[in-house]
């Protein structure tokens, strides 16, 4: 549904050129929820913004549904993008209208004669769960249900594609939660492919099927959720299968392991470190429920010198544990929760 | 109050001229109000387009527009009036009367009106244009549907403030030969020391001013969603 080949986009500064985007390449699915993560100017929201053709990329092609957007004239473009449905942090409703006509303003931009336009809108705000409040200004709603009507909007001119960038870094928790899994119902019932920009370990934990960590403007790591959490010592598993702080008295030289229950029951994990005996502590573990199973990611503090013996038997228990810094461990690629606007 | 009462009605300047200055003045002020808003409403959409974070920046014409734009502003408005004196007789034909005043007003509040316009378009949010530009729109769409209709109680609030400043400068032109209430004033309650004429004269503008108040700040109010 989208494909990204050799992006590359550069924007001219005062002090130099800013390379953005260092030559991405991604592949999504159709009905796929894909989530992008990195820190503050990793180039998320560049890419989002070369899918919607309003960023032009310095080389590489941009295909979504089939269409190259690279090298069409603003017109065709403006033709191209009927197909996306663009969800904002900041959701950008425009305040002189009533959330109806709001809704409604793709539908005049594509075109759609007034009496379907009306029919659209009330469906598109019965998707979302407000249907009772149309005429309402957005002033009037709360930040849930002004991204709801964002994401109404989005859909108004029945998209192939969704984009959400940071679409819930303006909401409380319990808030995040139900648009979240507002996206989550959409893909299912429309079968639309969702990318989401965000900085939030949760965010893609809750929705996302496959994940991408840009750094630089480069994709450090990319795959189906699991794949990606189960990848021990990578990035993503760390991020995305936080666990808690270490005890100060944590030795330096730990041994990592990350496992799926489709791979290792989380008992025989345990059965497995438990005869590794008394000298190798679990110093900080989590198990909880992702994509569809149960992962768990344990640390252990092995004894001066152990960790080799360590991770060879627990390699033999079929497990794919890494020696790690107590550095490594909280790594935090993603951000924090204190990203601003960009 | 008596006396005063028969003092007002009783004095011929004020039963007379006063009336007829009353429509001078509103004519005068109209006009170069409508004239301000044909003009320089585009002139501030393109102001803030061509600015280097605009919808369509060119450098060069954001620096002619904004030297010109800066100099009219600066020049105090009776000095601009009496300068303009031979552009006015060449397009109206005389200098004289409340039609050609109409040239000095409007070229001394176009700018400051775009300059309004351009302040309230500017402060509609970068992101609501980004929207509309995703959703389709062209440029000319996104300028009409999302920057002056966003913006348009703001630019309400400016055009009020342009046509009350206009009715303070319709005053200084009456003194050189516009007519009007300025020109009332002036001449009868200034040169002639007539205190009724010049407080009365007085009066009617504050009326119009309050009025004019009161009529924008509620059609802004109504405008406005936020
Ligand atoms: N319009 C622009 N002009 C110049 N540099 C830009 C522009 N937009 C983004 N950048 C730069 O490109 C990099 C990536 O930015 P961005 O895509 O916004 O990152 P993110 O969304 O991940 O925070 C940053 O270094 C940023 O400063
Ligand atoms: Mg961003």
């Amino acid at each position: 549904m989208i494909e990204l080949s050799a992006l590359r986009k550069v924007y001219p500064s005062a002090d130099g050129p800013v390379v953005a985007l260092d030559g991405i390449d991604l592949s999504v699915g159709r009905g796929v929820v894909h989530g992008i993560v990195g820190r503050s100017g990793a180039g998320k929201s560049t890419l989002i913004r070369c899918l919607t053709g309003l960023e032009q990329p310095t080389s590489g092609t941009v295909t979504v549904d089939g269409v190259t957007l690279t090298g069409l004239s603003e017109k065709q473009l403006r033709t191209a993008r009927r197909n996306m449905g663009m969800v904002f942090q900041h959701v950008n409703l425009l305040d002189s209208r009533t959330v109806a006509a709001n809704v409604a303003y793709p539908l005049e931009v594509a075109g759609v004669p007034r009496d379907r336009r009306r029919a659209r809108v009330a469906e598109l705000l019965d998707l979302v769960g407000l249907g009772h409040r149309g005429s309402a200004y957005p002033a009037q709603l709360s930040g849930g249900q002004k991204q709801r009507i964002g994401i109404a909007r989005a859909l108004a001119t029945e998209p192939a594609v969704l984009l959400c960038d940071e679409p819930t870094s303006a909401l409380d928790g319990e808030t995040t939660r139900q648009i979240l899994g507002l996206v989550r119902d959409l893909r299912d019932r429309l079968g639309i492919t969702v990318v989401v920009i965000t900085h939030e370990p949760s965010v893609v934990r809750e929705v996302c099927d496959e994940v991408t960590l840009l750094e630089h403007g480069r994709v450090v790591q990319s795959g189906p959720l699991t794949d990606v959490v189960t990848a021990t010592g990578s990035p993503l598993s760390r991020a995305l299968v936080p666990v808690p702080d270490l005890p100060p008295d944590a030795g330096r030289h730990l041994v990592e392991v990350t496992y799926a229950t489709d791979d290792v029951a989380t008992r025989d994990a345990f059965a497995a470190v438990a005869s590794l005996g008394d000298d190798v502590e679990v110093v900080s573990a989590t198990v909880e429920p992702l994509a569809g199973r149960r992962v768990g990611r344990l640390l252990l503090d092995a004894p001066r010198g152990g960790t080799d013996d360590v991770v060879a038997r627990l390699r033999t228990a079929g497990m794919d544990p890494v020696v790690t810094g107590r550095d490594g461990v909280g790594a935090d690629v993603v951000g924090t929760g204190t990203e601003g606007v960009a | 109050m008596d006396g005063f009462w028969s003092e007002l009605t009783s004095n011929r300047v004020i039963t007379q001229m006063l009336p007829e200055a009353t429509v001078e003045t509103l004519q005068m002020v109209g006009l170069s109000a409508l004239v301000t808003l044909v003009v320089g409403l585009p002139l501030g959409l393109l102001l803030r387009s061509v600015a280097p974070d605009g919808l369509t920046p060119n450098r060069t014409t954001s620096a002619v527009l904004g030297v010109v734009v800066n100099v009219l502003r600066a020049l105090p408005f009776i000095i601009l009036a009496v300068a303009l004196i031979p552009l006015t007789r060449a397009l109206v034909g005389t200098s004289l009367g409340w039609e050609a005043a109409v040239v000095p007003l409007s070229i001394g509040t176009i700018p400051f009106f775009a300059r309004l316009v351009e302040t309230a378009v500017r402060d509609v949010a970068p992101g609501k244009v980004e929207a509309a530009r995703v959703m389709g729109s062209s440029t000319a769409k996104v300028v009409s549907q999302v920057l002056v209709r966003e913006a348009l109680p703001s630019i309400v609030s400016a055009f009020t403030v342009t046509v009350i400043s206009l009715i303070g400068f319709s005053a200084m032109v009456g003194a050189i030969g516009a007519g009007g209430l300025g020109f009332l004033a002036i001449s009868y309650g200034y040169q002639r020391f007539d205190a009724t004429v010049l407080y009365t004269s007085v009066v009617v503008i504050v009326v119009l001013v309050t009025l004019v108040q009161v009529v924008g700040d509620a059609v802004a109010r109504r405008l406005d969603h936020r």
